[in-house]
């Protein structure tokens, strides 16, 4: 796997938060950024993105957060990329349940576009194993 | 950058004068994009949905700086979005500057 964090995959689905991440992780922050509007399309596109780092929104209308991220883990090419919610949701019992989903970390909106590059980087650097694919 | 919103604070201060353009163009569509949430938001009713639309407001709003609205649109999401919270946000929407109906 990669042995830097270049590219990042979001999902997103409101227009107006897919923006503001395309700003803090591709200018701000210089990463290739693929950002997508549910769990389907991410599905679609991480085989062929091979995204180092996937921050995921947790209520989707498609598929949510937590559904989604099953499904990755399902794909041989993502079983070892870390993956981060990003929650509006802030009482500490629903974070704790979200993170025993498996995900990585969590990362909670709203976020700051000028340090959100910045602050993926240790789930990447701690949370990254062995992938396949 | 141009001038903010009053209430708003600036994520951009001290960027680069590239970072900060491109920052204030999204900001001002967000800005621009706030009277059909709005519309969004009054034209569901209370409940499970109305506060889908919030929460989406709420992780958004911060995002663009605007923390006051973004605080409202979190404490309407917790009520399902009743009208007296709906109050505040339309308070705050109209306190950085956008008209809605």
């Amino acid at each position: 796997m990669s042995e830097a964090l270049r590219r990042v995959m979001c999902v997103e689905d409101d227009a107006d938060i897919r923006m503001i991440l395309e700003f803090s992780l591709g200018t701000v922050g210089g990463y290739e950024v693929r950002c997508c509007a549910g769990g389907r399309a991410a599905l679609q596109q991480a085989p062929e993105f091979k995204p180092d780092l996937v921050l995921l929104d947790v209520m989707m209308p498609d598929l949510s957060g937590p559904e989604t991220l099953a499904a990755l883990r399902e794909l041989p090419s993502m079983r070892g990329v870390p993956v981060v919610f990003m929650t509006a949701k802030a009482m500490p019992d629903e974070l704790e349940q979200l993170l025993e989903h498996g995900a990585t970390g969590l990362i909670v909106k709203p976020f700051d576009p000028m340090t959100l590059s910045q602050d993926i980087r240790p789930y990447w650097e701690h949370g990254r194993g062995p992938r396949s694919g | 950058m141009a001038p903010g919103p009053a209430d708003a604070f600036d994520p951009a201060a001290g960027q680069s004068p590239a970072v900060q353009a491109a920052y204030a163009r999204l900001r001002s569509q967000f800005l621009a994009g706030l009277p059909q949430r709005w519309a969004e938001i009054v034209s569901t009713p209370p409940g499970p949905s109305r506060a889908a639309a919030l929460h989406r407001l709420t992780g958004a709003a911060g995002g663009y700086g605007l923390t006051a609205l973004g605080d409202a649109a979190r404490q309407a999401e917790m009520t399902g979005g009743t009208d007296e919270t709906l109050h505040a946000v339309r308070r705050e929407i109209e306190a950085v500057g956008v008209t809605v109906p």
